[in-house]
C-alpha cells in the first residue's frame, strides 16, 4: 500500500496566502492577502439560457448555492421584469433563513468559535470543532449537528434538492409547500430558535463575561473605521433577502440608500498592479488606497457591516440582542473585527425568529407562486450572503439568453478592509521579529472574523483550504513561511 | 455490503469535475446494494452522506503536484493528514468531520476509500476535462468497477 501525505501546500494554487512585509528593524510594514483566482467565468457564461443561471451560479461554489440561487433569480426577475407573487417571495426568504441558520452555525462552532471557546492562545491542535465540544459537552456536539442539519433540510424542502437548490424560477418558484411540509419546519424553526438562544447564552457566558475577551475585541490591532454596507427593508431594519442597499459612514451616520438597480451608480472596483484582487470601493469618496476612516471609500459587508449599516433588527429577541451588543461595546458603529462573531450570532436568532414568522403566515401554504415573464432585458439581483452583500448582474438577448455576466460576491465587497485587518493585526502583534504560533493565530483571527469564503474549488482533498503566511524582510527576501499543516 | 459511491467535485471547473463524471459513467450500469451519488461539498456534508453505509467509495480530484497528470491513487484517511486548525474555509476537513460524527455516536462506514485522480486544472470554468484528466477517466471507472464486483 502506497503512504501518501498529502501536505496542504501542495495544493499550492489553492491558498489563502498572507504576505507580511518587514521593515528594517524588523517590524510589519505590510501585509497583504491573496486568494485564488478563478478564471473564465463570463465566457463560459455567454450564450447560455437565462434561466439557467439560478442552477449555474449556484455550483460556482458549495458553500453559498442559496445564495448565488436566489442573487441570480432575482436578477432573472428584474431581467424579464416581472414581480413575484406574495407567497413566492415569502418562500425564498423563507428558505433563505435556513441556509443562514446552517451558514452561521458552522461558522461559530467551527471557525469563529474555536478561537474564543478553547481560546485564541491554546495550541493549533485543540482550537477546532473537537476542543469545542471538549469544552461544551457532547450533548452540545449533537445540538450542533442536528440544527445545522435542520437548517439544510428547510432549504431542501423548499429547494427541492439537498446542496443545490432548483426551486428559483423568474417570477417566483417552481413549488408550493404542503401542509405536513409546514408542520415538519415548523418543528425544525421552533428547535432551531431554541439553539440559537443557547448558542447566544454559551457567547454570553464565555466571551461577554469575561473581561479579557472584551478588551480583546475592543483592543487596537481589531478596530478598522470603515464605510459599512447591508440591505434594509423599509424601516432601515436588517434584511438578507430583499430591500435597498444603504451605506453608513464610520461613524455610524446613513451616508447613502438606493436601489439594487443604481449600485453601479455608487460602486465601482480599483485594480492594482500588484494583484489580480479588485477591491470596491465607494464612488462618492473615491479610492485613496488601502486606508480607513471617512476619506477612503473602502467598505465592509456582512453581519457586522449588515447591523452597522442598519438601525436595528426586525424581530424582537434579536432587537433586544443587538442593544446589547452596541451597550456593550461601546454604542454605534462597533467597528471592531471581531465583533463580527457577536454580529453572525444575532443574526441567527433573527433567521430562527423570521422564520417562525414565515412558517406561521397563512400565505405560505398557498399555491399562486409564479408570474409570468415579460421580455428579457438587463437584469440586477441582489442578497445578503452569509458573508455579505452578493451582486449578479446579466444583459440577457432577445432569445432568453446571456450577452453579459457580471458578479460581486461578498469576499470581494471585502477584500479592502480584509486585506487592512490582517496588517493592522500583524503590525500591532509582530514585533522586531518575534514571531509565534500565538501571534500567528491572533492574525488569523482578523480575517477568519470575516468568515471569508475562499471557496472557489467546492472541496479539496484533504477537505480544506488551507493558510500560508510568508514574511519578507526588508529586502523583500522571505525569511519566514509557516503554513498550517498540523 | 451497503455501499454508497460519491463521485466528488465542481463539475464547472474543469479537471474537478473527474469524479462527477466516473459517477456518472458508472451510474449507467445496474448495481445491487450500491448507491450512486455525486456531490459537490466538503468534510460535514460528505461525511453525513454516508452514514449508516458499510463502506463509501469517493472519486475525487487531487493536486498534489507530485506525480503526473491522470495518475490514479487509491488511498483511505489514514493515508492523509489535514491540517487541524481550519483556517479561512467555511468546511471542515474531512477527518475532522469523521471524528466529530464518530464522537457523537454515530456510525460511519467500516470502509472508506477514495480514488483521488491527479489533475491539472481546477481553476477555469469549463465543462471539459484537460486531455491527460480525459484518458483517466475510463481507467479510473475500470478499476472501480473492479473493486465493486469482487
Amino acid at each position: 500500500m502506497e503512504k501518501i501525505e498529502v501536505d496542504p501546500i501542495t495544493r499550492l494554487e489553492g491558498h489563502g496566502k498572507i504576505t507580511i512585509f518587514l521593515d528594517d528593524d524588523k517590524n510589519v510594514e505590510n501585509a497583504y492577502i491573496q486568494i485564488p483566482e478563478l478564471r473564465g467565468f463570463e465566457t463560459f457564461c455567454k450564450g447560455r439560457r437565462a434561466e439557467d443561471m439560478p442552477q449555474l451560479t449556484s455550483r460556482i461554489c458549495g458553500v453559498c448555492p442559496v445564495a448565488h440561487h436566489f442573487a441570480s433569480t432575482k436578477a432573472l426577475d428584474s431581467a424579464f421584469g416581472v414581480e413575484p407573487p406574495g407567497p413566492a417571495k415569502k418562500l425564498r426568504e423563507l428558505m433563505y433563513c435556513g441556509y443562514l441558520i446552517y451558514d452561521h452555525t458552522l461558522h461559530f462552532y467551527f471557525l469563529g468559535g474555536p478561537d474564543f471557546v478553547v481560546g485564541p492562545d491554546a495550541p493549533a491542535g485543540k482550537r477546532n470543532i473537537l476542543g469545542v465540544i471538549e469544552a461544551a459537552g457532547i450533548d452540545a456536539a449533537k445540538e450542533v449537528i442536528k440544527h445545522r442539519a435542520f437548517g439544510q433540510k428547510i432549504t431542501a424542502i423548499l429547494g427541492g434538492k439537498a446542496t443545490h437548490p432548483v426551486c428559483g424560477l423568474p417570477g417566483g418558484v417552481s413549488k408550493s409547500l404542503s401542509q405536513e411540509e409546514v408542520s415538519e419546519i415548523e418543528d425544525m424553526i421552533d428547535s432551531c430558535h431554541e439553539f440559537a438562544k443557547f448558542t447566544l447564552d454559551l457567547f454570553h457566558d464565555i466571551v461577554v463575561e469575561n473581561e479579557d475577551y472584551v478588551d480583546l475585541i475592543l483592543s487596537d490591532p481589531y478596530q478598522l473605521d470603515t464605510y459599512n454596507m447591508g440591505l434594509v427593508d423599509e424601516n432601515n431594519k436588517v434584511n438578507f433577502y430583499d430591500g435597498e442597499i444603504r451605506v453608513t459612514d464610520p461613524a455610524g451616520k446613513e451616508f447613502l440608500k438606493f436601489p439594487v438597480e443604481e449600485y453601479m451608480d455608487h460602486v465601482s472596483e480599483n485594480v492594482e498592479e500588484w494583484t489580480y484582487m479588485k477591491y470596491p470601493y465607494l464612488k462618492k469618496v473615491g479610492w485613496k488606497g488601502l486606508t480607513s476612516g471617512k476619506e477612503s471609500g473602502i467598505y465592509r459587508v456582512g453581519p457586522l457591516g449588515r447591523l452597522n449599516a442598519a438601525d436595528g433588527m426586525a424581530t424582537p429577541e434579536a432587537q433586544k440582542e443587538y442593544e446589547h451588543m452596541y451597550n456593550t461595546l461601546g454604542g454605534k458603529p462597533v467597528n471592531s473585527t471581531l465583533a463580527f462573531h457577536w454580529a453572525r450570532l444575532i443574526e441567527l436568532l433573527y433567521a430562527t425568529e423570521r422564520a417562525k414568522e414565515l412558517i406561521g403566515d397563512p400565505e405560505i401554504t398557498s399555491t399562486h407562486v409564479r408570474n409570468p415573464v415579460g421580455v428579457p432585458g438587463e437584469g440586477i439581483g441582489v442578497v445578503e450572503a452569509a458573508r455579505g452583500t452578493l451582486i449578479h448582474h446579466y444583459d440577457v438577448d432577445d432569445n432568453g439568453l446571456i450577452e453579459k455576466a457580471n458578479l460581486i460576491v461578498a469576499t470581494t465587497n471585502n477584500a479592502g478592509a480584509i486585506t487592512m485587518s490582517v496588517r493592522d493585526a500583524a503590525m500591532g502583534l509582530v514585533h522586531e521579529g518575534e514571531i509565534d504560533e500565538g501571534m500567528l493565530n491572533k492574525v488569523e483571527m482578523a480575517f477568519r472574523a470575516y468568515d471569508p469564503c475562499f471557496a472557489c474549488a467546492t472541496h479539496s482533498l484533504p477537505g480544506e483550504m488551507p493558510l500560508k503566511i510568508e514574511i519578507l524582510d526588508s529586502d523583500e527576501k522571505l525569511v519566514k513561511t509557516i503554513e498550517r499543516s498540523t | 455490503m451497503n455501499t454508497i459511491l460519491i463521485g466528488l467535485g465542481n463539475p464547472l471547473l474543469t479537471d474537478d469535475a473527474i469524479g462527477i463524471k466516473a459517477a456518472r459513467k458508472l451510474a449507467e450500469e445496474e448495481w445491487d446494494d450500491i448507491d450512486i451519488e455525486e456531490a459537490s461539498v466538503g468534510g460535514m456534508e460528505l461525511v453525513e452522506m454516508m452514514l449508516g453505509y458499510d463502506r463509501a467509495i469517493i472519486i475525487d480530484s487531487i493536486v498534489t503536484g507530485k506525480s503526473e497528470v491522470g495518475t490514479i491513487r487509491r488511498i483511505t484517511p489514514d493515508d492523509f493528514e489535514e491540517s487541524r486548525n481550519v483556517s479561512n474555509l467555511h468546511n471542515v476537513g474531512f477527518k475532522q468531520a469523521l471524528r466529530l460524527w464518530s464522537n457523537a455516536g454515530d456510525v460511519i462506514p467500516k470502509e472508506i476509500v477514495i480514488y483521488a485522480v491527479e489533475v491539472d486544472d481546477v481553476f477555469t470554468f469549463s465543462e471539459t476535462l484537460t486531455p491527460s484528466v480525459e484518458k483517466a477517466l475510463p481507467v479510473v471507472v475500470e478499476r472501480i468497477r473492479e473493486e465493486l464486483t469482487e
